[in-house]
């Protein structure tokens, strides 16, 4: 699987998220995300990852074995660490 | 008693549990053994569930927890999430705050 279409399953599923997506070993099933997104405002930090992992279904965990993930509101979207 | 209940009343009963791949001593997965050493800087005793053992495991906590990945970390019940969020908690000193109030809730009920 590419970084680009894992992106682009994320940026479906949340629109007007900001995604962005890196592959970690060069396998195509590691991947880290930065997603930012207001709709995450009213959600808890394990309620913002299932959001996102319910946009991957049944790629996450077949084709997707590890993503690692960082959520944002958009607000702060803005900040890079 | 059916595999699903099981998994939830060792939730339940338990007040810190980790569903991982491998066990606390034997930790066979890059996340879990993160989890693993985090928790064990706090000292506090938890169960630990090897998924490797069943993979049936794996299929019904999910359904339970809505959660897709391993490892998965429980406190009182509730999921508090994956190997990133428990190390952002753990970074951010909530996971001790939690673990602390877990304790709190097990000693007044006199468990």
């Amino acid at each position: 699987m590419t970084p680009e279409k894992v992106q682009h399953l994320i940026e479906e599923g949340l629109s007007g998220a900001v995604v962005e997506v890196t592959d970690l070993q060069g396998t195509g099933d590691h991947f880290s995300a930065v997603v930012a997104w207001a709709g995450f405002e009213s959600m808890t930090l394990v309620q913002q990852h299932q959001a996102v992992y319910d946009t991957l279904g049944e790629f996450l965990t077949r084709e997707i074995h590890a993503l690692q993930l960082k959520t944002r509101t958009a607000n702060d979207a803005s900040e890079k660490d | 008693m059916d595999l699903k209940t099981e998994i939830k009343n060792t939730i339940d009963e338990n007040m810190v549990v980790l569903y991982m791949k491998g066990t606390k001593e034997m930790p066979m997965c890059g996340f879990s053994k993160a989890v693993v050493q985090a928790l064990g800087e706090y000292g506090i005793p938890y169960v630990d569930v090897n998924v490797l053992e069943d993979p049936e495991i794996r299929v019904h906590l999910s359904e339970l927890s809505n959660w897709p990945t391993i490892p998965q970390l429980f406190i009182n019940g509730e999921l508090v999430g994956g190997c990133d969020i428990t190390l952002e908690l753990h970074q951010s000193g909530e996971l001790k705050r939690r673990l602390e109030e877990a304790e709190k809730t097990v000693l007044s009920s006199g468990e």
